[in-house]
């Protein structure tokens, strides 16, 4: 264990460590250009110049290591001389167009020049011209005048993704990065090149003159686009998610995340928002008297119609309905309670003025007291059951309120998890599994003692008329999906809709329209959950606007097993609750005990009281870089998650 | 001049550049030696006590640098010749390598022997079309002949010898940045440490000579140390190869002893000046040293130390005599723009530097100079120096540095008349 000194500061380091990486152990920042940690030693920048006792010249900070005795200085005259310097040169030929370069207030050019540089310039020449605006692949654009030639990204290429688009060319002053011929920068992780440029060199097509860096809000994340969990950063601003950035966790995705993760906030600006919640016809088409309601909610009447097609008979009354003043945060005057918009009339009624609610609220209440109504019908009834599908798309709160409702008010065993695949697993990050917590819905629902079904096995028992209501959350939660998907692997053919009929991968937008038909056609009332349209929304009797992602707070377990936060940022783009709010209203409607009040942080708790596999775990633990699952093998590595000074090597 | 020259001994020779020619000569005969009465160390420790120091330019002891290579490594262990003479005003290796191929490629074999080497890269620049194609040919004959290839002189050992033809760029003549075009990238310098005796072409020991080197070593094995070391004076020993430009009347290549009076070089085998202007200024070894003024260089002993003792170097010993008609803003503007054309743009200083003096002084001399130049170009070549990955930042700032120091009235005069002063 070689013990140095940088800067009158003793720090211990492993023996092999670099000048830099033991300046940083030692809290003192060495400014660098070409260095990254994920990527080799290039030592072209020349700005980690230090002083080193005994030694000749200056030497790079990134690549010389230490030893025994070593006395570095990073703030000597000389040093600061050779920073001047190289700032200097990088400045002389860089176009200087701050303004207009959408790196400004990140780029480490403009950082380094107020920190360590010059002035002023004494170039009296004409600066020397490049190429400008190259689009060299689907999502990025060059400008070789403002870089640098730190080679970042061409390491990145060579190293990483190991894909090799891009190289130098030309020489001198005149070098430039270039593409091979025929050869875009179109590898699935081509937008980590715009993040590890230190410049404006490359942009992000998607984000250029979107916002200035300065007003983005970046919220700490986890991406919801494959079972990977990538860390990000979502940066919101003007109500949006302008951009996804990673965050460095090295125990999931190191510095890195793919092109897709990166633009799956796209997702959400789609359209297709359900906005508000829908009731069909039959169920609400007036207001309801609180008494009505109580009445009606625990009454068991004939199976209602598909409401889409024929309006239904009025509901009957029984008496053992809960009341649903058991609900107080939702509960309104009768007053205020709106008319329910019509099935699929798209047009939301007017929000109400003043009283005690946020406008929407009623409408949300009305629409969960009509849900509630329906299952408490379906509950009562002598036959058939309540079947459940879930999604690895939701979170671990909302999987075990929805699992607790589903056991407990309607004793399910099974319940049915589509899935949602596409692609391969690859050798870096991307997942086929592009659902961001399917461990950990699985563990959830083991640890309730609930089964988890094919996606066929329920069309089965749906068609067959054995069900009365079927709540659904849909395909859309984490944003509208439109690529295709691929039949899951297992046990193969087992999870189509019919062997016979035309092959309907469970989770695919076939399989939710077969589940609606299969509703529609045996009287089924089919309560879907939801924040996007799909085949399965326009199907159901009750439509439940969920929140989305950069809209909620909870958790997701990614494939390794390791339990992450994702977080709210942004305000709710619908009138809508989280979905285990949702199942808390439901089930609050219909007189349980919620599992857990509330809040998405004291449903965890209640979530980890009760499933082993979570035991111990809780939102402070799982900081921001997360925590693994009990026996989940996920178990860090490398101790911690603070990987800029750690290891080199790529994943 | 009473000389007998040794490198240059057969290149007058009709067919000097075959193999039957360089046999008749005693080719080989030193290979032979080695490899049947002396042993790679007994080679080795030859060479060292010849005290021959590297033709290339940095002068490092020959024998120490082989003495690097390691002893035991599982990998394979390299020589590469570097043939990538590219230095203005150094022609010397082009006339051993086409006049006398085999004495050089002796020269490689016997090294990789010393060594335990099994294989010699040549590197060749690519505009040396003849010299590669001579050389190809003298490869093969060596091959056909048995003195390259499986089983040399039937003495099992195993010797290849592999001709890798530039592409045309100064930075690889810089050994690591020749190791790199070897292996098929681009030129560009590498970090040093790992030096490349660990870590050379293709991640194996690597040594790396230049050719004028390597075609002495056959005669110190031929000859012996002591004969070596009879030519020249302490630590700068044996034969040398001077290439003499500019204004002089006969320029050209000559063999001499190293260490050769100045004034020897100049009159006796150049014989003198060119014309009836005095001599102003010497670059001594290579475009890259920096330039000495004429009372500087006189009396100088044309080695190693005598002219690093004269803050200059040897270099490649391409000497550049300048007499009183030039005007040095445009003799530097001459080398600048050779260095920002050549400056391989990978570290920052030189990249930036190199382009950026070459466009001050080509201000100028446009007329559009103002005062502060000559410290601008002083200040802007320190800050290259001694910042780079590889040697050619200093290569190319030296040469500022010293044409400004020494010449700073011409400077002057460029930017307050806004014309020479000299034509």
């Amino acid at each position: 264990m070689p013990k140095l000194t940088i800067d009158g500061k003793e720090v211990e380091v492993d023996p092999g460590t670099t000048v830099i990486r033991a300046a940083e152990k030692a809290g003192i920042f060495i400014p660098r250009y070409c260095w990254h940690p994920g990527l080799t030693i290039a030592g072209n920048c020349r700005m980690c110049l230090v002083e080193v006792e005994k030694m000749p010249k200056l030497v790079i900070s990134c690549s010389t290591q230490t030893a025994e005795g070593m006395v570095v200085r990073t703030t000597s005259p000389k040093v600061k001389e050779a920073q001047d310097a190289v700032l200097e040169f990088l400045l002389i030929n860089h176009p200087l167009d701050c303004p207009i370069c959408d790196q400004a207030g990140e780029c480490k050019l403009q950082e380094f020049a107020y920190g360590y540089g010059p002035s002023q310039s004494r170039m009296l020449e004409e600066k020397t011209h490049k190429p400008k605006q190259i689009d060299i692949g689907k999502n990025i654009v060059f400008d070789g005048e403002r870089c640098i030639v730190c080679t970042r990204c061409v390491r990145f290429t060579q190293e990483v993704t190991k894909t090799h688009e891009l190289t130098v060319s030309h020489r001198g002053d005149h070098v430039t990065i270039e593409t091979f011929p025929g050869m875009p920068l179109d590898n699935a992780y081509s937008g980590n090149t715009v993040d590890i440029c230190p410049v404006g060199a490359l942009t992000l097509k998607q984000f250029r003159f979107q916002q200035r860096v300065w007003f983005l809000k970046d919220v700490n994340s986890v991406c919801a686009g494959c079972a990977r969990g990538c860390n990000v950063f979502n940066g919101i601003s003007k109500g949006r998610i302008l951009r996804i950035t990673p965050r460095e966790n090295q125990d999931v995705n190191r510095w890195w995340i793919c092109d897709e993760g990166r633009l799956s906030y796209e997702k959400l600006a789609r359209g297709g928002r359900i906005a508000w919640p829908r009731v069909a016809d039959r169920l609400a088409a007036r207001p309801i008297p609180e008494s009505e309601l109580a009445a009606l909610a625990s009454v068991a009447a004939a199976a209602p119609a598909p409401g889409a097609h024929a309006p239904g008979p009025a509901l009957a009354a029984s008496s053992a309905s809960p009341s649903p003043a058991a609900a107080p945060m939702l509960e309104t005057s009768e007053e205020e309670r709106p008319v329910l918009p019509k099935f699929n009339e798209g047009v939301p009624p007017a929000p109400r003025s003043g009283g005690p609610a946020k406008p929407g609220e009623t409408v949300m209440a009305a629409a969960l007291d009509a849900a509630a109504r329906v299952l408490a019908e379906a509950r009562a009834g002598a036959e058939g059951s309540v079947e459940f599908v879930l999604s690895a798309r939701a979170t671990n709160e909302d999987l075990y309120v929805l699992g607790r409702m589903a056991r407990d008010l309607f004793g399910a065993t099974r319940l049915a998890l589509p899935a949602h695949e596409r692609g391969e697993d690859d050798a870096l990050l991307l997942r086929r599994d592009k659902t961001p917590n399917r461990r950990g819905a699985l563990a959830i629902l083991g640890g309730l003692g609930l089964a988890v079904e094919s996606g066929a096995e329920l069309l089965v028992r749906v068609g067959s008329g054995s069900a009365r209501a079927v709540v659904a959350l849909g395909p859309n939660l984490m944003g509208l999906e439109t690529e295709p998907l691929l039949e899951p692997r297992g046990v193969p053919g087992m999870d189509r809709a019919d062997k016979g009929a035309a092959p309907a991968v469970s989770g695919s937008p076939e399989w939710f329209e077969s589940l609606a038909a299969a509703a529609a056609g045996t009287g089924a009332a089919l309560i879907a959950i939801d924040a996007f349209e799909s085949p399965l929304t326009s199907g159901a009797a009750v439509v439940l606007p969920a929140l989305t992602y950069g809209e909620i707070e909870g958790s997701f377990t990614n494939f390794e097993g390791r339990v992450q936060r994702v977080r709210a940022g942004l305000a709710p783009g619908a009138d809508g609750l989280p979905v285990f709010r949702i199942a808390q209203e439901i089930a609050r409607r219909l007189g349980a005990a919620p599992p857990a009040r509330h809040g998405a942080q004291e449903t965890f708790s209640a979530l980890c009281a009760e499933i082993p596999a979570f035991a111990g775990l809780s939102y402070a633990k799982l900081g921001e870089a997360g925590a693994p699952l009990a026996g989940s093998g996920a178990e860090s590595e490398s101790g911690s998650a603070s990987g800029s000074g750690s290891e080199a090597a790529a994943p | 001049m009473s000389y007998e020259p040794v490198l240059l001994r057969n290149i007058a020779k009709p067919g000097s550049e075959t193999l039957a020619v360089y046999e008749q000569g005693g080719g080989y005969a030193a290979l032979r030696k080695a490899l049947t009465s002396m042993t790679p160390d007994e080679v080795l420790e030859e060479v060292k006590k010849s005290g021959l120091r590297g033709r290339g330019g940095a002068g490092f002891p020959t024998g120490m640098k082989w003495s690097f290579m390691p002893k035991e490594t599982p990998k394979p262990k390299y020589l590469v010749c570097n043939a990538d003479e590219s230095e203005p005003g150094t022609y010397k290796d082009r006339l051993l390598m086409e006049r006398d191929p085999h004495v050089m490629l002796e020269g490689c074999l016997i090294a990789c022997y010393a060594m335990g080497s099994r294989r010699c890269f040549i590197y060749i620049r690519g505009e040396y079309v003849q010299a590669a194609r001579t050389l190809e040919r003298a490869i093969a004959d060596a091959y056909a002949k048995g003195y390259a290839g499986a089983n040399v002189l039937g003495k099992g050992w195993d010797c290849e010898l592999t001709l890798h033809v530039g592409a045309g760029a100064y930075i690889c003549g810089e050994e690591t940045a020749l190791m790199e075009s070897i292996e098929g990238k681009r030129g560009y310098p590498r970090l040093k440490p790992p030096f490349p005796a660990s870590f050379g072409v293709f991640g194996c020991p690597t040594t790396i000579n230049n050719v004028e080197t390597l075609s002495n070593v056959p005669y110190i094995i031929d000859r012996g140390a002591a004969w070596f070391t009879s030519i020249g004076r302490e630590k700068n020993t044996g034969p040398k190869l001077y290439c003499v430009s500019g204004h002089v009347k006969r320029p050209g290549i000559y063999e001499a002893a190293l260490g050769v009076p100045w004034e020897e070089l100049l009159n006796d085998y150049c014989g003198g000046m060119s014309g009836p202007r005095p001599l102003k200024a010497v670059i001594p070894g290579g475009s890259s040293v920096p330039v000495l003024r004429a009372e500087e260089i006189a009396g100088a002993r044309m080695d190693f130390d005598d002219l690093a003792a004269r803050k200059t170097l040897l270099g490649s010993a391409g000497v550049i005599v300048m007499d009183t008609s030039v005007c040095m803003v445009k003799a530097i503007h001459n080398l600048a723009r050779f260095y920002a054309h050549e400056s391989c743009g990978q570290c920052t200083p030189c990249r930036e530097g190199c382009g950026w003096m070459e466009k001050i002084i080509a201000r100028v001399l446009r007329g559009e100079g103002v005062p502060k130049d000559p410290d601008l170009l002083l200040d802007v070549a320190g800050n290259i120096t001694g910042n780079t990955i590889c040697p050619l930042g200093d290569a190319a700032a030296w040469p500022v540095q010293s044409f400004v120091a020494k010449f700073r009235n011409e400077f002057d005069h460029h930017i307050a008349k806004k014309a020479c002063d000299v034509s």
